[in-house]
C-alpha cells in the first residue's frame, strides 16, 4: 500500500522526465541524482522507501524511478495504471487478493481478485519484469500464458492459495520461461488436466532452483520430473505431490544431492528391505537437507530411513499425514536443531514435552487438528502441551495451536514463559468454550498474553470472551497488526476498545460477534489507517454501511450478501458480510451480483 | 440480531450416554471425522441406489419410486429435524474451525488409492480429467471428483463413499440411539445439478448421458419420511 497517494503531486510533476525534477530543492545541488539513487539502492524495505519518498519532491521522483520491488497488500487498493504511472521500472511484484477468511470458505466464489488486468498492463509497461508473487488471487491460464510470453527475463512465480488455472497454464510457463528459477504453487487449487505439463520444460532448461508442486492432485509424469531434476544442478528446493510414490524417491534424491528443502510425496509402500535400504542411503546422501515436508499416507516402518536427517533439520512439516504419537516422539527427539515444527495433534502432550526437551532452538510451532469436527477428543492434546513447549523453548515466538480446552492459568504461564511472542493464534475447536477449570471466560488469559508479550503482531482469539478481553487488547496490544475474532464479545464496546486502542492495527477480521454500527461509525477514521476490515454475521446494518461509504471517500465499503439486494430490506437489517478497505484506486468494476459497493461518488447503491 | 447457532453445542451440555465401554462411532454424515483408519462398513449410499433406467422421459414431479422417469430432487434439507447426539455434534458453521480446504483434503483418503472391487477399466492418466465439485449436507468443505476416472455409477459411488466416509476410529461400532440402530446409508441421496440448473437424482439416466449433463454433485440428507421409501 503506498503511503503517499499520487494525487499528492500534480500529474505534470509525476510525468516529468527524470532530469526534470524541481530545482527548488537545494538538495538537488547538494547531491546529484545518481548519488541519491545509489544510496536508495540500499533500501529494500518498503517502509523505508515510502518514508524517503515523502521527504521532498525530488526524492519522490528519484525513488520512484529506482524502486524495483513493489508489494500491494490488497489488489483493489490500487490499480495497474496507478502502479505503472508511479513506478515505471518495477522488476518484482508481490500482491494479495481475497481477504484472509476466504481460506475458510467465507468469501463466495466469484468475488474477484483477478490478476489478468494487471498482467495485461504490465506486459506493455514492464518488459523486464522478473518476479510475480500472488496470494489468494484468481489466476487464469490466459494470465499464465501472457506472463510466459511477455517477460523475457521472467524468473520467479509464486502462487500461494491461488486458483483459476490448470495444467495448461503451467505448461505455458514451463515451455516459454527460459530462465525460470522458481515455480512455487503453494497450496493453490489447480484443476489438473494432465501431468504432461512438466514435459514442456525444454531440454535446455537448467535454471530451476525451486519447484513446489505439492498441491497438485493428479499424477505427474515421473520420467519428465526425473529428467528435469537431473538437469537442474542448482535445484535447492523440491516439493513433490502426493502422487509421487515412495519407491521412486531414492532415484530422484540421487540426482539431487544438493537439495536443501525437500517435500516427499506419499510415504508408504509395502514393506521391503531393498526399498528401505535404498531410501535410507538416498537420504544419507543428501547432506544439505534442512527442511522436510510432505509425508502423506505414512507407513511407520519407513520413518527410520529419515532419522539421519533429523539432527540437521531446522524446519519440519509433518502435518499432512497420520503419524502416531510414539513415532512422532522418536522423530522430534532427534531434531536438536529444529526451529519450525508443523504437526498434527497426534503428537499429543507427551510429544510436545519431548519437543520442549529436545528442540531448544524452536521458534515456531503449529499443531493442527486431525479430527476438527469431532467434539470428543481423539488424542490427548491439551493446553499442557503448549505450556511445556513455552517453558522449554525460550525462543518460541510464533504459535498456531488447535486444541479442545484451555485455561486462564495456562495462558498466563505461556505469556510469562514466552514474553517475546510475536504471533499467537489459539483455536479452541468449540466456539465460546470457557476456562475448563474455573468456567470463567478466557479474558484474563488473553489479557496476560497482550500485556506481557509487548511485541505481539498477530493474535487470533477463541473460547469464551467478554468485552473485558477487548479492553485488555486495546490497552496493551500496541504493536498488534492483525487480529482475528470469532464468536466473542458482548457489545459494541468490545470493537470500540480495539479500534480506538490498537494503534498499529492493519487488518481486523471478525465473524459471528455482537459488534455493530455504533463502534464502526465512531471509529470510521481509524479504518483509513488500516488495510482492511472484515465482518461477517455481525449486526452491522446496511444503513451504517451506506453512511460509512458516503462519509469516507478513501474507503471502499463492500457488502456481500447472497440473500439478495440489501436495498430491498429496511436499512436497519444487518448485512451478511462486510469488507471495508482503504484505496487510492476508484471503485472496482469487476464485482459480481452479490456484492454491493457504496461510496461517496454514488448516493445510490450500484449492484 | 445474532444468529442462533442451534447446531453448535457447548461441550458442557453432553447428554448422558449409556455405556462408557461401548466405543461410539460417529454417525454417518453427522460429522466429518478425518484421519481415522476408516474400516467402517456402513456406506453413505449403496450401489443398488443407482438403477439406470432405459427410458429418460420428460421431467415429472418427484415420486418415491426408484425406476422410470428422471426425478427432480426435492430440497429435503431439514437439519433441525434430525437432532444429532451431542457428543458428536456436527459443525454446520461454515468455516469453523478455521482449517484450510487443502489441509482437509490432504487428510481424506486419496481418491482411487484403495483397491475397489470393481475394475476401473481406463487408467486415469490416459484420459482428460473432468473434475466436478461434490458437497455434502452438513459438511462445509467440498471436494472434487474426476468423473472421467469412472465408467459407471458403481465406482463413482464407492469413491464418493470413501471420500466422505466418516471414519470413526479403530474398532468403533455404530451408535445405538434410543435402542434403535440408525441406518445412515439409505438416508442419503446423491444428486446432481444439470446444465439447466435443475437438481436431479443420480442414477436414472445412462452413464454417458449423465456425464454430458452433470455440472456438480451434492450428497443430500433425506428426511426420515423419505428414508422409508428406500
Amino acid at each position: 500500500m503506498f503511503r503517499s497517494p499520487p494525487s499528492f503531486f500534480s500529474n505534470s510533476q509525476i510525468q516529468s522526465s527524470r532530469s526534470g525534477y524541481s530545482s527548488n530543492s537545494s538538495m538537488a545541488y547538494a547531491f546529484p541524482e545518481e548519488v541519491l539513487e545509489h544510496v536508495f539502492s540500499f533500501l529494500n524495505c518498503d517502509k523505508d522507501r515510502n518514508a524517503v519518498s515523502l521527504v521532498c519532491k525530488s526524492w519522490y521522483e528519484i525513488e520512484r524511478w529506482c524502486r524495483r520491488r513493489v508489494f500491494i497488500g490488497n489488489c483493489y487498493a490500487a490499480s495497474p495504471e496507478i502502479l505503472i504511472r508511479r513506478f515505471p521500472e518495477v522488476r518484482a511484484l508481490e500482491m494479495k487478493g481475497k481477504p484472509h477468511f476466504a481460506d475458510f470458505n467465507l468469501v463466495p466464489e466469484g468475488w474477484g481478485a483477478y490478476v489478468y488486468p494487471w498482467i495485461v498492463a504490465m506486459s506493455a509497461s514492464y518488459p523486464l519484469l522478473e518476479e510475480i508473487k500472488l496470494k489468494r488471487m484468481v489466476v487464469s491460464d490466459e494470465s499464465l500464458d501472457l506472463i510466459s510470453k511477455s517477460f523475457k527475463n521472467f524468473r520467479v512465480m509464486v502462487l500461494t492459495s491461488c486458483e483459476g488455472f490448470t495444467a495448461d497454464g503451467l505448461a505455458s510457463i514451463a515451455a516459454n520461461c527460459r530462465n525460470l528459477r522458481e515455480l512455487n504453487l503453494k497450496e493453490s487449487d489447480v484443476d489438473d488436466i494432465s501431468g504432461h505439463w512438466l514435459s514442456h520444460f525444454p531440454d535446455c532448461s537448467t535454471s530451476l532452483v525451486s519447484l513446489n508442486i505439492s498441491c497438485l492432485l493428479s499424477e505427474v509424469i515421473f520420467s519428465a520430473l526425473e529428467r528435469l531434476v537431473a538437469r537442474s544442478p542448482n535445484l535447492k528446493i523440491l516439493r513433490l505431490n502426493r502422487s509421487v510414490p515412495l519407491e521412486k524417491l531414492p532415484n530422484l534424491l540421487r540426482r539431487a544431492p544438493q537439495l536443501v528443502e525437500l517435500g516427499v510425496g506419499s510415504y508408504t509402500h509395502e514393506l521391503r528391505n531393498d526399498t528401505f535400504t535404498s531410501l535410507a542411503s538416498a537420504f544419507s546422501g543428501c547432506k544439505q537437507i534442512r527442511d522436510l515436508s510432505g509425508f502423506w499416507d505414512v507407513a511407520p516402518a519407513y520413518l527410520p530411513a529419515m532419522y539421519p536427517l533429523c539432527s540437521r533439520i531446522i524446519s519440519l512439516n509433518l502435518s499432512y499425514g497420520t503419524i502416531e504419537s510414539p513415532e512422532l516422539l522418536k522423530i522430534v527427539s532427534q531434531c536438536s536443531s529444529l526451529q519450525r515444527l508443523w504437526v498434527l495433534d497426534h503428537i499429543e502432550d507427551s510429544g510436545l514435552e519431548a519437543v520442549a526437551m529436545s528442540c531448544k532452538d524452536l521458534q515456531e510451532l503449529r499443531v493442527f487438528p486431525s479430527e476438527p469436527y469431532r467434539v470428543e477428543p481423539n488424542v490427548t492434546l491439551t493446553e499442557k502441551g503448549l505450556v511445556s513447549v513455552s517453558h522449554g523453548c525460550i525462543k518460541l515466538k510464533s504459535v498456531l495451536y488447535f486444541c479442545r480446552r484451555m485455561s486462564n492459568a495456562a495462558l498466563v504461564s505461556i505469556a510469562r514463559n514466552s514474553p517475546n511472542m510475536t504471533r499467537f493464534r489459539l483455536c479452541i475447536l468449540e466456539p465460546r468454550v470457557p476456562d475448563y477449570l474455573t468456567h470463567q471466560p478466557l479474558d484474563a488469559g488473553f489479557g496476560a498474553i497482550v500485556e506481557i508479550c509487548k511485541d505481539l503482531q498477530r493474535l487470533s482469539l477463541s473460547g469464551l470472551l467478554t468485552d473485558q478481553c477487548f479492553k485488555y487488547i486495546g490497552t496493551h496490544a500496541k504493536k498488534l497488526e492483525m487480529l482475528s475474532i470469532a464468536f466473542a464479545g458482548d457489545s459494541d464496546s468490545g470493537l470500540h476498545y480495539v479500534l480506538s486502542g490498537c494503534h498499529s492495527l492493519r487488518k481486523l477480521e471478525i465473524r459471528d460477534s455482537p459488534f455493530g454500527d455504533k463502534a464502526l461509525l465512531a471509529n470510521a477514521a481509524k479504518l483509513e489507517t488500516m488495510r482492511s476490515l472484515w465482518m461477517s454475521n455481525c449486526p452491522v446494518s446496511f444503513g451504517a454501511c451506506k453512511l460509512l461509504g458516503r462519509k469516507m471517500p478513501r474507503l471502499h465499503v463492500e457488502v456481500i450478501d447472497e440473500g439478495g439486494s440489501p436495498e430491498s430490506r429496511p436499512d436497519e437489517c444487518p448485512v451478511e458480510k462486510l469488507y471495508i478497505y482503504r484505496a487510492v484506486a476508484g471503485r472496482r468494476d469487476d464485482f459480481p451480483g452479490f456484492v454491493w459497493t457504496v461510496n461517496s461518488n454514488s448516493p445510490e447503491r450500484f449492484s | 440480531m445474532m444468529n442462533d447457532y442451534a447446531t453448535v453445542m457447548s461441550s458442557e451440555d453432553s447428554s448422558s450416554y449409556p455405556d462408557e465401554e461401548d466405543e461410539f462411532g460417529l454417525e454417518l454424515g453427522l460429522g466429518l471425522s478425518i484421519g481415522g483408519s476408516g474400516n467402517d462398513r456402513s456406506r453413505i449410499f449403496s450401489v443398488r441406489d443407482f438403477t439406470p433406467s432405459s427410458s429418460s422421459s420428460s421431467t415429472s414431479s418427484s415420486s418415491s419410486s426408484f425406476s422410470g422417469t428422471k426425478r427432480r430432487a426435492e430440497h429435503e434439507l431439514d437439519p433441525e429435524h434430525y437432532s444429532p447426539p451431542r457428543r458428536y455434534a456436527v459443525r454446520q458453521v461454515i468455516g469453523w474451525p478455521p482449517v484450510r480446504t487443502h489441509r482437509i483434503n490432504s487428510y481424506l483418503k486419496q481418491e482411487g488409492a484403495e483397491e475397489t472391487a470393481i475394475d476401473v477399466k481406463v487408467p486415469k492418466y490416459c484420459k482428460k480429467s473432468f473434475f466436478v465439485k461434490v458437497n455434502m449436507d452438513g459438511i462445509p468443505i467440498g471436494r472434487k471428483v474426476d468423473l472421467n476416472a469412472h465408467s459407471c455409477y458403481e465406482t463413482l459411488s464407492l469413491t464418493l463413499d470413501q471420500m466422505f466416509r466418516v471414519a470413526s476410529g479403530a474398532g468403533s461400532t455404530r451408535i445405538n440411539v434410543d435402542g434403535e440402530v440408525v441406518m445412515a446409508g439409505p438416508c442419503f441421496s446423491l444428486t446432481y445439478e444439470d446444465k439447466e440448473g435443475d437438481w436431479m437424482l443420480v442414477g436414472d439416466v445412462p452413464w454417458e448421458v449423465f456425464l454430458k449433463s452433470v455440472k456438480r454433485l451434492r450428497i443430500r440428507r433425506a428426511t426420515k419420511a423419505n428414508c422409508q421409501n428406500y
